[in-house]
């Protein structure tokens, strides 16, 4: 059957009607786009759940360009509700919105540590199951409420807040080690499987500046908004606005405690990065080691390269591991004057480091086994050791994981001492 | 019985004694696939479920184990596409409902192919619907599902309208898309691949792991294409070769998959998705400019889906055409796709059409998966190789008359012609006995609608 050529136009003008695919569109400009979601334990109903709303016209750096209490930034709008559910709240939020509230481009989800210690599940589902959520949003919690930390989250570096908090975590995790950077989909994987434990970075607030830091803001006068109404919200004229509000504490860790999966300690930042190198995804960092010969004064090393195996043997119920752990190290800085770099130092410094590490890496391990969270994902490699899921299901890891007898063989390679060979003499 | 022929009642009287004709025995003209696109279209019947539920239904019934179980299943499916094959060769160059009435006789056969048919409808339908759902869980939330289901179906219906030779060409072109897409995403998730997650090696037991594979075997079961497009490949020979490769990719498809979903969501956490390959691609992150690469992920999906059910389209018209001695499919287009739609809208979620296609799979597939050896042996027993053999003889001879030809209406009109003719020269049908050995009733039992396409 031949198609006439009036036939083929009359399709593709109905085809390219049908199929550009703006059925149910939303522009952009009827959106409300939440960078920072907060989940604390509501008081009325189960949840409350705030939202840290970009305001992207208002997101150009100003002098002093950060809000203050209770209202987030001059970029943001903080807005809470609560309710049983995420989506009860955003929906409660939509009603008093201009336009849609989308998470669509949230960048972290902060959960309040009340939540957290209480039972972290009402948060997940809705991450795993609408297409609004995303998995790699990050993951964190908040000492104290959300609510709190989320209006006060602020630097003059990143003029909207989720870019400051996401550009913070990324950087302590890769210069420092001192905070795991967690997305939703790896804590999801910790929430829901036998073999890990879920964590994530504890946060809280800077403490106030001191007195000799205050900065007076030359612009502290209100903004018109486009509307004409005042954006005073947190505007205190003379109070220091330009300090950094966010407080890297360390990492919250979580396990299964009867039906529900709850936040059951925190890890220093120390800590934490030892339970980055244990559970292998260090990347680098810096410790102070005490200088052989000299203990009250210290040298910092600073770490480049790492690996960390762990290496299992099971018999029976009880689990041996033993921790392999390489660095490559240069020393960077001393505080005390009267060191000469030789090979009989450079040895005790390694020395000193590998026993330094090596304690840290065990109080840590203990920690973790008294908290009962494996937050390493030790399991995954201890599971590799049964053969089927039912003999690894019965095996009980999360109880047999707080008897696990652990060695820790840490090596250190200082390849560098930088520069000089000793540091400048006053003369 | 006899085909309807126009005519007064004194012709078809006639024609009826003149003998069959090629148009009588001859398949309907599809043009030709080569060896490259027979491989890529089993390759799209049977691996484009790795897009779907595939990878969390079998880490749900296998474990860890699960690519395992897809690798026995994969080898127990050769050796069901091995049966197929010797059946396929022992019936020379007929036609697949030929093949089948001349093995199972005509009412045994005729139901068979009904079977094969019915096969390719519920798992296109099926397979068009959980892909619809997929759609618009991970894409387009407000989308209605019945205008998603129909332009999959019309974008399939009508490859399957312009013919097999284009099913294929859209087959080739589309194929170094898909997979490069595909290596995309599971290249931007390498951040979220752990070969731990692997373990146990074994799953839930070996016993489970081999009753799974065992009775999953099903899932290759679209491997009865190869009887189907047997008479429309350029090179017959290299039949046997190009499905085998078909075959051994969609393993490696469709393991990939299992293992890229395993490695990313462990176990029991990989059993909760919907859509597996679709949250993989969602959870990829290449930095502030480089993500939400599912939006690429979904086109291939829907190339995929489209051009699979494009080619299952196909062998469902080719099948229901040769039933019903029609030489022509299009007439059965419209047909199809209402039934086709009819089926997929029907389920009430996409988690019921994925069991349904599931339980298909499992059942029907398994069974057709088997009934290649069940043929070649039946065939075996009624030397049904000889009467094939005597068959596609008489059509070559028919074929050399100087006013054969390949077009239907053409072939229909010439072949009116030479029945009218016939009855002034009545000693062809004699010539015909004697090259046969048969008479006219056992040759149309056998082998009306069928022979070779070339």
């Amino acid at each position: 059957m031949k198609v006439a050529r009036w036939q083929e136009v009359v399709a593709l003008v109905i085809l390219l009607a049908l199929l550009p695919g703006c059925y149910g569109r939303r522009e952009l400009e009827e959106l409300s786009l939440v960078s920072l979601l907060g989940v604390d334990k509501g008081q009325s109903e189960r949840l409350l759940v705030t939202v840290v709303i970009a305001v992207p016209r208002k997101a150009r750096p100003s002098p002093g360009g950060a809000g203050g209490e209770g209202g987030g930034t001059e970029a943001t709008v903080v807005l809470s509700a609560e309710a049983n559910d995420i989506l009860g709240a955003l929906s409660k939020i939509d009603r008093i919105s201009a336009r849609h509230v989308t998470t669509m481009h949230t960048q972290v989800v902060v959960i309040g540590e009340e939540l957290a210690r209480d039972n972290v599940a009402p948060l997940v589902d809705v991450f795993s199951r609408q297409l609004e959520f995303r998995h790699n949003t990050l993951v964190a919690v908040a000492k104290g409420k959300a609510v709190d930390f989320l209006k006060k989250v602020r630097s003059i570096e990143e003029p909207e807040p989720s870019s400051y908090l996401v550009k913070l975590l990324i950087n302590i995790h890769r210069e420092q080690g001192t905070v795991p950077l967690v997305t939703v989909h790896e804590f999801l994987i910790g929430y829901s499987t036998l073999e890990s434990d879920p964590w994530a970075p504890y946060l809280g607030l800077a403490a106030p500046a001191l007195e000799g830091e205050e900065v007076k803001r030359e612009q502290a006068g209100p903004e018109k908004a486009e509307d004409g109404r005042t954006d005073v919200e947190g505007k205190e004229q003379g109070k220091d606005t330009t300090r950094p509000s966010v407080a890297v504490l360390g990492s919250a860790v979580f396990r299964k405690v009867g039906d529900s999966q709850k936040m059951v300690g925190t890890l220093n930042s120390e800590e934490t990065m030892a339970t980055s190198m244990l559970k292998g995804d260090f990347i680098r960092g810096h410790v102070h080691v005490a200088i052989p010969g000299d203990p009250q004064e210290t040298g910092v090393l600073m770490f480049h390269h790492f690996s960390g195996t762990p290496k299992v043997r099971v018999e029976g119920n009880r689990v041996s591991v033993q921790f392999k752990i390489r660095l490559t190290a240069s020393l960077v800085e001393t505080s005390t004057r009267r060191i000469d770099v030789s090979p009989e130092l450079q040895r005790g410094l390694v020395y000193t480091a590998e026993d330094q590490l090596e304690r840290l890496l065990a109080s840590t391990f203990e920690k973790l086994k008294s908290t009962g969270a494996d937050v390493i994902d030790l399991g995954m490699t201890v599971h590799r050791s049964f053969r089927t899921w039912p003999e690894w299901q019965a095996f009980n890891w999360p109880e047999r994981f707080r008897d696990v007898n652990a060695t820790f063989d840490v090596k250190v390679h200082i390849f560098t001492s930088g520069f000089t060979f000793r540091p400048p003499e006053p003369r | 019985m006899t085909p309807r022929l126009s005519g007064s009642k004194g012709t078809r009287a006639r024609a009826a004694k003149a003998g069959p004709s090629a148009y009588e025995l001859d398949v309907i003209k599809l043009g030709h696939v080569d060896s490259r696109q027979l491989t890529l279209m089993i390759l799209y019947l049977l691996a484009t479920k790795i897009f779907l539920m595939f990878p969390s239904f079998v880490t749900l019934r296998a474990g860890t184990a699960a690519w395992i179980s897809v690798l026995i299943s994969a080898s127990i499916a050769a050796f069901g596409l091995w049966g197929w094959l010797l059946w396929t060769r022992s019936t020379g160059n007929l036609g697949i409902i030929p093949s089948l009435r001349l093995t199972l006789g005509r009412v045994l056969g005729d139901i068979a192919g009904l079977f094969l048919a019915v096969y390719f409808i519920l798992t296109t339908s099926l397979s068009v619907r959980t892909f619809s759902g997929g759609a618009i869980i991970g894409l387009l939330q407000e989308f209605p599902l019945e205008i998603l289901i129909g332009i999959v179906i019309v974008a399939a219906m009508y490859a399957a309208w312009l013919g097999l030779e284009a099913v294929g060409r859209a087959a080739t072109f589309f194929f170094p898309l898909i997979v490069v897409s595909i290596l995309l995403v599971a290249l931007g998730a390498y951040r979220l691949f752990d070969i731990r997650h692997l373990y146990p090696l074994l799953g839930l037991g070996t016993g489970v792991v081999l009753k799974e594979g065992l009775t999953h075997t099903g899932l290759f079961a679209s491997l009865s294409a190869v009887a189907v497009l047997k008479s429309y490949v350029r090179e017959p020979r290299d039949l046997g070769r190009s499905s085998f490769k078909g075959l051994c990719l969609a393993t490696v498809f469709m393991v990939a998959s299992v293992i890229v979903v395993a490695s990313m969501f462990p176990y029991p956490e990989n059993t909760r998705q919907v859509i597996p390959l679709g949250i993989v691609a969602r959870a990829v992150y290449l930095g502030r400019f480089l993500q939400r690469i599912e939006a690429l992920f979904t086109f291939t999906w829907f190339f995929a889906s489209a051009v699979h059910a494009s080619v299952s389209y196909m062998m469902t018209l080719v099948l229901l055409s040769q039933l019903m001695n029609t030489h022509t499919y299009r007439p059965i287009v419209p047909a199809v796709a209402s039934l086709t739609f009819g089926i997929a809208a029907n389920p009430g979620s996409i988690l019921e059409a994925g069991r349904l296609l599931d339980s298909v799979h499992v059942t029907a597939g398994n069974i057709e998966v088997a009934l290649g050896w069940l043929l070649f042996l039946i065939g075996k027993l009624g030397n049904v190789s000889d009467k094939a053999a005597r068959v596609s003889r008489q059509l070559d001879r028919l074929k050399e008359d100087p006013s054969y030809s390949e077009d239907y209406t053409r072939a229909k009109s010439v072949d009116l012609q030479r029945r009218e003719s016939d009855t002034e020269t009545p000693n062809q049908r004699t010539q015909v006995n004697a090259e046969t050995g048969e008479g006219p009733k056992g040759i149309n039992e056998g082998n009306r609608g069928g022979g070779p396409s070339n």
